[in-house]
């Protein structure tokens, strides 16, 4: 199973948010309303991993990296070191990872539902219906890695039929 | 991605590795002159300061934390003051803590306290009910608005102290469930809104 890796410099940059995100690891472990959020994390991830495997239906036939994407994770992360604001690190990091996608309507949805795994959805339950956060993360993953795989499958299907 | 985008991108994030560290080591000034000139004692309240647990010392290292019961009147009142300079992060929105821990907020509603708003809060738990007070204060305005708290903090850090004082959080708790006249409350335990 052969894997297709972004440029060097992507890799780094998903490092360096996902450094600057590492405040996660404690709140996964001290905080209830995030509890389980880590396996929420791993599902999210499913079609940067999958996207990767070549010889895959829903591989990406080149070394695929967004430019407006890291770029845009580097200006988040900066501002979220600089301001000590997790939630923009966070999201940083989401943004890295969705910069691994070729950009659709698939893969905005699977960023914005990066949410799912944030504590700040557990913030906005814990305001609304503290049982309703679970369901909600479970949700949203669903709902945006849905969207991510759909879209890889209809680009490639674009590919296949010219 | 061709050659030129990713030396660019090689340089943005050496950039934003320079100045994230700057931004890091530099020393904010932090509350605690603000925090420690709370009287212990005065006009009609008695002070006690409360130990910190081995937990806290260590979920709240980094943080300068104020932790005493007051008595006024006869009734006890916890009161805790947070001041997250050096690690904003234990700083939270209570009701995010009352969620937590397990707590359900029944009733809420602004409380008119020197300087500003703080708010109410009702809580219930297993059959228990208690309540608190709570507010953010930058040293000149209180507040109840944890998303104000957010920005004012976040845009300290950014401007590295020159928008102003850093908001701390500060929660007054009584230690039983008898009827509370906050206004009376307020109105002892004034010192407390000079933080």
């Amino acid at each position: 199973m052969k894997t297709r890796f972004p440029p060097l410099v992507a890799l780094a940059i998903i490092v360096y948010c996902g450094w600057n995100s590492s405040g996660l690891i404690s709140d996964w472990q001290h905080d209830p309303l995030a509890a389980s959020s880590w396996i929420i994390l791993l599902f999210w991830l499913n079609p940067a991993v999958v996207s990767r495997i070549a010889g895959t239906p829903l591989s990406i036939p080149t070394a695929y990296c967004n430019t407006t994407l890291l770029t845009l994770a580097l200006m988040v992360s900066l501002l979220g070191v600089m301001g000590s604001l997790n939630a923009l690190k966070y999201a940083s990091f989401a943004i890295a990872i969705g910069g691994l996608l070729p950009w659709s309507w698939g893969s905005c949805l699977w960023i914005l539902s990066a949410l799912s795994w944030m504590p700040a959805l557990g913030w906005l339950g814990a305001h609304t219906s503290p049982s309703a956060i679970l369901p909600m993360r479970f949700t949203f993953v669903v709902l945006g890695t849905s969207a991510a795989l759909a879209a890889l499958a209809y680009n490639k299907r674009g590919q296949t039929h010219g | 991605m061709d050659k030129g985008k990713q030396k660019g991108l090689w340089v943005f994030l050496a950039v934003a590795v320079l100045l994230g560290l700057l931004w890091q080591v530099y020393p904010l000034p932090d509350a605690k002159q603000r925090m420690d000139a709370l009287p212990l004692n005065g006009p009609g309240f008695k002070g006690e300061e409360i130990a910190v647990t081995p937990f806290e010392e260590n979920f709240f290292r980094e943080v300068n934390m104020l932790k005493r019961v007051y008595k006024i009147e006869g009734q006890s009142y916890f009161v805790t003051v947070l001041d997250g300079t050096h690690n904003r992060h234990v700083v939270h929105d209570p009701y995010y803590c009352i969620a937590g821990s397990g707590w359900k907020v029944v009733a809420e509603e602004p409380l008119h306290i020197p300087g500003g708003q703080g708010n109410l809060i009702q809580m219930t738990k297993d059959g228990y009910q208690r309540q608190a007070v709570f507010w953010f204060s930058n040293g000149t305005s209180r507040f109840a608005s944890p998303i104000r708290y957010w920005i004012e903090a976040t845009v300290r850090r950014i401007t590295l102290g020159w928008s102003g004082q850093e908001p701390v959080l500060i929660m007054i708790q009584p230690l039983d469930n008898k009827p509370v006249d906050w206004q009376k409350v307020i109105g002892v335990l004034n010192p407390v809104f000079n933080i």
